[in-house]
């Protein structure tokens, strides 16, 4: 039998394509079908798929819904095999024994019962997504694992970070109780020396601090309104001793008639410029450096392209500059533009880093321009959210979002023979208790001293204190529950609240939420330093503060 | 359904419902025969959205990864469209292969078998519509669309005639192996279609 419809068009097809009578006879076998099946058309036409392929009986119900129905009906490989089989080599690649296929069963509406059938060769296809499926799972284990290892190291970090601050808080503190004894120039220079080098590795500690909290999403960050105007000055405040010891002219030029008030992170804003205005005044011998505020044109955070307005910052200096080819690594971690840089100028590499990373999380930019011996500009934006009049800030705004202002008791307000507060310390540390215990003394306290919590609670019950400072870590009792047990039996003896401040290392805002939920009033952060001592015994101790009920 | 209908209205709603729910049992029969496992399938609910207030479209959309659409032309002229969310597919996708499929990637396999499980629940509920009818009805071949994967889809700007107002919305319940699996079934029919659809309905039920 010939083949009616042995056209170039049914041949040219890159699928197989027949067509069946109403008894399933093939009337037309189009050449790719010739090759896959290797079956003629003079062989096949005329005869029933039953007669030629018994194993594909399935397919005859197939054929007979959608004759039924009318409706076309494609058949995927996995619910139905194959329509016709197609043996593929014993070493095809695929490992498949038979050709994977896509099917689509037509009627053909003007001759009743006729169907058309295409078969399209998809095994290469299931083959290659197959793979990229697997490779898929493959890369989202080892994203999650990368991902897992990097949050690790993270924790691990603010750990060791944490870890490393209580044993400085003893190196810190008592170095400071050394420069007020008596000395000799040569001793005072070593004092000087170990407390310039104690100082620089808790800034390094702070610096990873920081870095692993941002790097593990810990960083919180907040939004109060301050003024940027005086933010920018009060950075220049901080560094105008160290331009005035390098000979350098240090300005901040803000424009007039201009509002500067801002809602945002005030305590980011000033790490991020105080690194900056930092660096450029490290890196520069000559002339001076310069800090610029604008409002500018840009979009609206959170909303795609809707025009609003940006912060921006920059900061000018008259030093060294980077070389092109070294800008790129500038904000990359544990970087500088010159690892020569590091020994003749000191640093962690971190700062930048940091900066880059807390910019980001506000939602703005940073970046640099620079040129060798000409200089270098860098710049930050942040996008302004709500625009504050800087007539509303109450004063003292800037400096309340860092490090609260507080009526603060002279040392000399104290006096010496301790006749001053009393004051119990509990901490489990030796070395921490001596240098509270010095601390305290030298501001004029009693102090007494408990070894854990349990003593804590026992000597509050028997001492009238004026104030409490409470370790949070401790054996036996710790910080936490030893103050919720004391604070139980006030409320039971209708006592009067003392005044408990804790003292810890932990510089994560769930410590400190945890801290004043147990009932602790304040929370000073350790290495623990005079000035800090004085401020909470000016507010909580101090001669004359009113006892709460 | 539309609680404000009148009792005539109803009844044809309930009438649609029924046919429907023919077609869909139609349908899951030949699911089960395929996957050699029990499969349910039942259109609970039944309602109208105008294209104009697009909050109905919007949820769906939000929804959506998976969309089957099939156009038909003669007695009835439209398409129909079976759109299932991320996990209601990639679950759907799992029980009919007997294998574990990814969360957010759908394989040859599991689209070929997705486009395959629409195209027979399409057939079944518009084949009984127009058996109901009388009339024939014509397909053109099922599409598959992944949302959010290849890029964003809309769910039905691309299909929806100029001049047509109102959608059929079907809230379809799939059951394999115990298993529930929820999608939603769309019928949107060029220009008048629907209110013709529902008023032959009305006559086939009156009594006289």
């Amino acid at each position: 039998m010939t083949n009616p419809f042995h056209i170039p068009a049914v041949n040219a097809l890159p699928c197989g394509f027949l067509e069946l009578d109403a008894e399933n006879r093939v009337l037309v076998w189009n050449q790719r079908l010739e090759q896959w099946t290797r079956r003629t058309a003079g062989e096949v036409l005329g005869r029933t798929l039953a007669d030629l392929f018994p194993e594909v009986s399935a397919m005859e119900k197939v054929l007979a819904a959608v004759r039924r129905s009318g409706q076309p009906q494609v058949l995927s490989q996995i619910l139905h095999r194959y329509f016709l089989p197609v043996p593929l080599p014993a070493n095809h690649l695929s490992g498949f024994p038979y050709m994977q296929q896509e099917c689509c069963v037509a009627p053909i509406l003007p001759r009743p019962g006729h169907v058309a059938v295409t078969i399209t060769d998809v095994t290469s296809h299931v083959v290659g997504q197959a793979r990229l499926k697997a490779l898929h799972r493959e890369l989202a284990v080892a994203k999650e694992v990368a991902e897992a290892a990097s949050r690790a190291k993270s924790e691990f970090l603010a750990t060791m970070s944490h870890e490393i601050r209580t044993p400085m808080n003893g190196v810190l503190g008592f170095v400071e109780l050394l420069r007020g004894t008596a000395l000799d120039a040569e001793q005072k220079a070593f004092v000087d020396t170990i407390s310039h080098s104690g100082e620089m590795l808790l800034r390094l500690i702070n610096d990873i601090l920081d870095f692993s909290k941002i790097e593990s999403g810990k960083l919180v960050l907040e939004s109060i309104s301050f003024d940027a105007g005086r933010l920018a000055r009060d950075v220049a405040g901080l560094l105008a001793a160290q331009a005035q010891s390098k000979g350098l002219r240090l300005e901040v030029r803000v424009p007039e008639n201009e509002t500067l008030g801002v809602s945002g992170d005030a305590v980011r804003v000033r790490q991020v410029l105080l690194n900056l205005a930092g660096n450029a005044l490290k890196f520069t011998s000559s002339g001076g450096v310069t800090i610029d505020l604008s409002m500018e044109p840009g979009t609206v955070p959170g909303a795609d392209g809707v025009a609003g307005r940006v912060l921006r910052f920059s900061v000018q200096d008259t030093g060294i500059g980077i070389a092109p080819e070294k800008i790129g690594v500038l904000f990359q971690k544990f970087s500088q533009a010159d690892s020569s840089t590091t020994r003749r100028f000191g640093g962690t590499g971190l700062g930048l880093a940091i900066c880059k990373r807390l910019v980001e999380l506000m939602g703005g930019v940073i970046g640099v321009e620079s040129q060798p011996g000409s200089g270098s500009v860098f710049w930050f934006t942040l996008p302004v959210s709500a625009e504050v009049s800087v007539a509303d800030l109450p004063p003292g705004q800037v400096e309340s979002s860092d490090r609260p202002t507080f009526p603060v008791v002279p040392a000399a307000g104290c006096a010496s023979s301790g006749s001053g507060p009393r004051v119990l310390v509990a901490d489990d540390n030796a070395t921490n208790q001596i240098l509270a215990v010095a601390l305290l003394r030298k501001l004029g306290c009693t102090v007494d001293v408990a070894g854990d919590g349990r003593q804590a609670v026992e000597k509050v019950e028997d001492g009238d204190y004026d104030l409490v400072l409470m370790d949070c870590h401790m054996p036996v009792l710790n910080g936490m529950d030893a103050v919720k047990e004391i604070r139980q039996r006030q409320a039971r003896a209708a006592a009067r609240r003392m005044p408990i401040v804790a003292l810890t290392a932990s510089v994560l805002p769930e410590e400190r939420v945890g801290c004043f939920e147990a009932g602790m009033d304040d929370v000073l952060a350790k290495p623990l330093r005079a000035e800090d001592l004085r401020r909470v015994i000016g507010q909580w101790a101090a001669p004359g503060t009113p006892r709460q009920p | 359904m539309k609680p404000d209908c009148n009792i005539a209205q109803r009844e044809t709603l309930d009438a649609l419902l029924e046919l429907v729910n023919i077609g869909v049992g139609r349908a899951a029969a030949s699911i089960s025969e395929l996957c050699s496992r029990p499969v349910g399938l039942a259109v609970p609910d039944i309602e109208f959205f105008n294209i104009e207030e697009p909050s109905q479209i919007i949820n769906l959309q939000r929804g959506t990864t998976v969309r089957v659409s099939q156009s038909f032309t003669g007695a009835l002229s439209g398409h129909a469209l079976l759109v299932l969310n991320q996990t209601g597919a990639c679950r759907l996708g799992e029980l009919l292969l007997g294998a574990p499929s990814a969360v957010d990637v759908f394989d040859e396999n599991e689209q070929a078998a997705l486009l395959e499980l629409g195209n027979i629940i399409i057939g079944g509920v518009v084949g009984n519509l127009s058996d109901q009818l009388g009339s024939p009805v014509f397909y053109e071949l099922p599409q598959l669309q992944l949302r959010g994967i290849s890029g964003f889809v809309d769910l039905i700007s691309d299909l929806v005639a100029p001049d047509a107002s109102r959608v059929l919305l079907m809230q379809a319940s799939l059951t394999i192996a115990t298993e529930s699996i929820s999608g939603y079934l769309v019928l949107l029919f060029t220009r008048d279609q629907l209110a013709e659809l529902l008023a032959r309905l009305e006559a086939s039920i009156s009594i006289p």
